[in-house]
């Protein structure tokens, strides 16, 4: 819940929970911000980069299926027949 | 359906395959595959049509470009194959109904209104000509360009299919912002059940 005061709270995942920017140098208050202070994402890119996200999930899903033998049987009969250049 | 022989009598033009076309070839059977299934939405006639690929891409070895996208190649080869048995048998071809790939999604949670189940549910009624060129350049890695080739339709029109294609999943899925894709990224939970909570 947002305590009302901005909005901007520290990232869970930032493990330097310490802001003492005077030590980091003069571009640390950058680096230290918060990433909530990133302007949000226009509505159709987020549902565009859903989709791409699942589609890409989909098809991965997919293609890490174990294949059939019978490929893999299909290509030994083709060589045999027809060995390849040894390039 | 070609057999073997078929194969080598078409071969008389060429030389011999490559080692590294015949190793091509091997990488890039799973996505072949997976092409397959999400074209026909049949395990069986998605392995006939890998089976067919193979065949007619040994054929036609001689014909491929070493400095061309062999993804693309292949998937024209098998695209082409898919739409001519579509043409001999009608929609038997394509089960969107009974589609393999529905039954591999059991996710445990749902985080919005995205979820991989409900997506493959969605994605299978699109038209076959919006799927294609979502699943070519959405999900196999091609380019606008190559899925263009691959279809043999203009750049133009596989921009407006994808556009018209992720307007209907949205629609299909019931999003209409993003608070509706539920806490933090639905996208991210969806790949980690695709990843880690599926069964094989």
């Amino acid at each position: 819940m947002e305590s009302g005061s901005g909005g901007e709270q520290p990232d869970d995942d930032d493990d330097d929970q310490e802001c003492d920017y005077a030590n980091d140098g003069p571009h640390a208050r950058d680096r230290h911000r918060p990433a909530k202070a990133t302007p949000p994402l226009h509505k159709e890119y987020q549902i565009n980069d859903a989709i791409g996200k699942a589609l890409q999930a989909h098809f991965r899903a997919l293609a890490e299926e174990p294949l059939p033998d019978r490929f893999k049987v299909l290509l030994a009969e083709l060589e045999a027949k027809d060995p390849h250049d040894d390039k | 359906m070609m057999t073997n022989d078929d194969t080598l009598q078409e071969r008389k033009h060429g030389g011999p395959p490559t080692r590294s076309f015949r190793d091509g070839l091997i990488a890039e059977m799973p996505s072949l595959r997976a092409f397959a299934i999400s074209l026909s939405g049949r395990l069986e006639t998605a392995d006939d049509l890998v089976q067919e690929t193979l065949l007619k891409a040994w054929a036609n070895a001689a014909s491929y470009r070493p400095d061309s996208n062999m993804r693309a190649w292949l998937f024209t080869i098998l695209r082409n194959t898919f739409f001519s048995l579509r043409r001999q048998r009608g929609r038997e071809i394509q089960d969107t109904d009974g589609i393999y790939s529905q039954r591999l999604a059991t996710p445990a949670a749902q985080h919005g209104a995205l979820d991989l189940a409900d997506f493959r549910i969605a994605l299978a009624k699109l038209p076959i000509e919006q799927r294609e060129v979502l699943i070519l350049v959405g999900a196999s890695g091609l380019s606008y360009e190559e899925a263009a080739a691959v279809c043999n339709i203009a750049v133009g029109t596989v921009k407006s299919r994808i556009s018209r294609a992720r307007a209907a999943l949205a629609d299909l899925l019931g999003i209409t912002g993003p608070h509706e894709l539920g806490p933090g990224a639905a996208s991210d939970a969806i790949v980690k059940r695709s990843v880690a909570g599926e069964p094989r």
